[in-house]
């Protein structure tokens, strides 16, 4: 059964011209995690207060384990909705201690289960510190484990985090991620977090909703985001893609690189002249000019550290004997290959295969 | 599963609305009387009276206006932008007239240039060289303008100095590296940019002038103030008094309409909070630099360490014949009544700002301002508007119970610490707004999500937060209170005094000298907060 679920929540800021959260239906099985993946202004922690009751969406229904939680102008307030939330500056009460911090939430225990709740929680999280620290005698990372405690301790049904990684240096945050989606497997949670880092997403949800606008473009597993978004812009979101113009025809396509033989199971039932083909940047194969394949002039490297990212224009090259010439078209196309060779440099002539591609009609280029 | 509620609507906001009830009803019934019919002796005050006092209330507004402006920026411009032998304790020194009441300042000018003043005699006594009477005579218009601009420039300084100091480093090295001076700076950039804090300051004087009573009075320059009370006390006219202080409150009104209007939505603040001040500079010649210390000096000595070196001159003549029990009693009676309202004042401002805290509305926020309105309004239009509705009061109450209670409510100090809690909302509001502010919101908000009542919440996170806050706003609506002159001269019940009205009184009643006592103890009073409040900004730099 669902745990949690939005109906058609609308949310409209005062002077505001846009919804910052515009007609937004999801619902989360128990113990999923979802993460709520855009950029800043996207709606996401609009979404997220809402959901805390932190405000008040203008239309919709938010149920919580069944029950009716916001409907209309009643709302269930934000106090009495057993949810725990981990706020990007983590809002660590300064003049409590750690314990009394994590201890603040639990009501209906006596001095000992408290205490035995407390630093059950806390070791948990993995901190070891002394519990009578205050906040401000922490790291960024341990003040995170201290906020997540807190709000776990209740032993909440829902925990909600708005940007907890994004105060962590690069080297913590891949530790603190591993161990944040362990914790909360463990305790079996059901969890939503914002954030506007994929790799956030990648590495801790199950299921990941992209916004943009206020509006919900896509909610699925991460696999199926990356290689089937349903949008340019979930695509661009997950890494470089690559989108060119094609012609079809009998047995493949047509491109201004050359010619792409069709796979076997190709929809061919498509009745377009021209089509997309989509496939991301290291979805290809360097090859040499004996087999079959598609060529290119770098216009531009890029060098990343792992591997270097080349700018491929669609230059006519005539050293190869494949007949790559008959496929340029007008207008120069520009595609963007990954390369595990850093020896790239501009002007070299770049063979290569797609190891995998779609095919989108062209009228959904709206969409792609 | 507990109960949906309406989302706005709580006990925070049932109580916020009785409260802002309350505290508007003064300024509402001013301005509801405007459409009355004014009293008898309106004819007479509107024909002989009225335009001079438009025409004083004018020039006053004015030339304090000019004269602070140009004390207030040029000081803060000294102290934020050079450094020169001294700058750090002027700094915080030239905040200190603020503790002179303007009236207490007047007396202490006009004991200075007297016949028996500290000059006059030093002249005659050493070089033989006689007045008749004082050396300038400024029981007159410039006078009192002189004595509230040098009472007053403060507000400009501290609010000018605060926009020098956030404006960035970077922004002063981009204008240098364009081949600007220090002069073009200061007035192509520094200049515009304070100009909403620059107004915002001018305002605040212009409001401290309307609301003067004592000064004006003592110089003989007819006001508006001096109107109402005129019409209160000499022809015993109230609708004539609140006539002239629903003027007087339009004029007001129209004074922050115009400062809104020129603020705009500017802020010309760079949004980074924590932009790096700019490197104060060592002017070039050693001689400037004293200069620069000497003009400090000057306007130190001006409003401050003269007059109250004059106050402590009295004191000593005339601290036997004054102090006694019953000034024990005078000072314990004031210190009691200003606290006490003070308090009252941080309780209510904690209750509306959380109010605005819960509240998902965004117009709570505005409706709950208007609360402070009151520090604008001046105190002899409070003490009018918060007058008629309670002697209203009391005359229901009489006939409710059908039995001569008298004027239970109008007639005691319950009246006077309404009427300062109307008047001082501000102070006790601003401090502690800028406490929660600080604290941010998303702590209050965790704690409601781990299940804490919004009441235990306020308890347990926000009010040990912003303690601070709270004893700064007591302590800042104390001495304000305690200064407070024209409001507790209406309102006070007979024959009671607090250290203001009993300055006022002996002064007025050519007992300028024993007046000091009182006035020292209100000035000394009101220098603590300025320390205090210096020492936690400089332990926090």
């Amino acid at each position: 059964m669902a745990i949690i679920e939005l109906n058609n929540i609308s949310k409209r800021y005062r002077k505001a011209d846009t919804c910052a959260v515009e007609d937004v239906s999801f619902s989360l099985e128990k113990g999923e995690i979802l993460a709520l993946v855009g950029e800043s202004g996207s709606g996401k922690t609009t979404l997220l207060r809402l959901i805390a009751g932190l405000e008040h969406p203008n239309s919709g229904i938010i149920k919580l384990d069944g029950e009716v939680i916001v409907s209309g102008r009643k709302s269930l307030p934000a106090n009495k909705r057993q949810t725990g939330m981990v706020f990007q500056d983590y809002a660590l009460f300064p003049h409590l201690t750690i314990f009394e911090n994590v201890a603040f939430g639990l009501k209906g225990l006596n001095k000992k289960e408290v205490e035995k709740r407390v630093h059950e929680t806390i070791n948990l999280t993995g901190l070891k510190e002394d519990v009578k620290k205050y906040p401000h005698q922490l790291s960024g990372g341990q003040q995170q484990r201290v906020a997540l405690a807190r709000a776990l301790a209740p032993r909440p049904e829902l925990l909600l985090m708005d940007e907890p990684f994004s105060n962590l240096d690069t080297i913590l945050r891949d530790q603190v991620r591993e161990e944040v989606r362990q914790i909360i497997k463990a305790m079996g949670i059901t969890a939503i977090l914002v954030t506007h880092d994929t790799k956030d997403a990648f590495t801790t949800a199950d299921k990941i909703a992209v916004m943009l606008n206020g509006k919900l473009l896509q909610i699925d597993t991460p696999d199926a985001l990356y290689n089937d978004p349903n949008s340019s812009y979930v695509a661009e979101l997950f890494g470089k893609s690559n989108n060119v113009v094609a012609t079809v025809e009998p047995g493949g396509f047509k491109t201004p690189f050359g010619f792409v033989t069709g796979p076997k199971d190709c929809p061919m039932s498509v009745n377009k002249d021209k089509v997309n083909l989509f496939f991301r940047a290291e979805e290809t194969d360097f090859c040499n000019a004996e087999e079959p394949h598609l060529c290119g002039m770098v216009e531009q490297c890029m060098y990343l550290g792992d591997h270097m990212q080349l700018k491929v224009c669609c230059n006519r090259c005539t050293s190869c004997a494949n007949d790559c010439e008959k496929g340029a078209v007008e207008d120069t196309q520009r595609i963007l290959l990954r390369s595990s060779v850093q020896t790239w440099k501009p002007g070299d002539i770049v063979r290569f295969k797609l190891k995998n591609f779609k095919v989108k009609e062209t009228d959904s280029e709206e969409l792609l | 599963m507990a109960k949906r509620t309406t989302y706005w609507w709580n006990k925070w906001t049932a109580g916020a609305i009785v409260i802002l009830l309350l505290v508007l009803t003064p300024i509402f019934t001013i301005l509801f009387k405007l459409f009355d019919k004014p009293g008898e002796h309106w004819r007479h005050i509107s024909s002989t009276l009225l335009p001079s006092y438009f025409i004083n209330s004018f020039l006053l507004l004015f030339g304090v206006g000019v004269v602070t402006f140009v004390i207030g920026v040029s000081m803060a411009w000294l102290v934020s932008v050079y450094n020169f032998p001294g700058r750090k304790y002027f700094e915080w020194l030239l905040i200190l007239p603020l503790a002179f009441p303007s009236y207490m300042m007047g007396y202490s000018y006009v004991g200075i240039l007297e016949y028996t003043g500290p000059i006059q005699a030093f002249l005659r006594n050493n070089f033989d060289i006689k007045f008749k009477g004082p050396i300038v005579d400024i029981m007159n218009m410039p006078g009192a303008i002189f004595i509230l601009s040098i009472s007053l420039f403060p507000y400009v300084y501290v609010i000018c100095r605060a926009s020098f100091m956030r404006q960035s480093s970077a922004m002063q090295e981009a204008a240098f590296l364009l081949g600007s001076n220090r002069m073009q700076m200061f007035t192509k950039i520094a200049l515009p940019m304070a100009r909403p804090a620059v107004a915002g300051g001018i305002a605040l004087v212009g409001m401290e002038v309307l609301n003067d009573y004592g000064t004006v009075k003592y110089f003989g320059v007819d006001t508006f103030t001096s109107g109402i009370f005129r019409a209160w006390f000499s022809f015993g006219d109230i609708n004539t008094a609140i006539y002239l202080s629903a003027i007087l409150t339009v004029i007001v009104l129209i004074l922050i309409w115009l400062e809104n209007f020129q603020r705009g939505s500017r802020n010309w603040n760079s949004g980074n909070a924590d932009t790096k001040p700019a490197i104060r500079i060592w002017p070039k010649h050693k001689s400037t630099r004293w200069l620069y210390t000497a003009l400090c000096m000057i306007v130190l000595l001006i409003s401050f360490i003269f007059p109250l070196s004059q106050l402590f001159y009295w004191v000593s003549l005339t601290w036997r014949n004054v102090v006694d029990s019953e000034f024990g009693i005078l000072i314990f009676r004031s210190f009691s009544l200003a606290i006490g309202s003070a308090l009252a004042i941080a309780v209510i401002s904690i209750f509306l700002l959380y109010t605005i805290r819960l509240s998902p509305l965004w117009w709570t926020k505005h409706i709950a301002r208007t609360a402070s309105l009151g520090y604008a309004i001046p105190g002899a239009v409070i003490a009018v508007g918060v007058m008629i509705p309670m002697m209203g009061l009391d005359r229901k109450i009489n006939w409710l119970l059908s039995d001569n209670v008298g004027m239970i409510l109008s007639g005691t100090l319950f009246i006077l610490v309404v009427a300062y809690i109307v008047r001082f909302m501000a102070v006790g509001y601003n401090a502690i707004d800028a406490g929660f502010q600080k604290t941010g919101a998303s702590v209050n908000e965790v704690a409601r999500s781990l299940g804490a009542s919004s009441s235990r919440t306020l308890w347990k996170i926000d009010l040990p937060l912003i303690k601070y806050s709270i004893a700064g706003a007591v302590l800042l609506a104390f001495v304000d209170i305690l200064k407070e002159l024209p409001l507790t001269l209406i309102l006070r019940p007979f024959n009671f005094h607090t250290l203001a009205t009993k300055a006022f009184d002996m002064a007025t009643n050519e007992m300028i000298a024993e007046s000091a006592n009182a006035s020292l103890v209100v000035v000394l009073t009101g220098v603590i907060p300025i320390i205090v409040l210096n020492n936690m900004i400089s332990r926090k730099e």
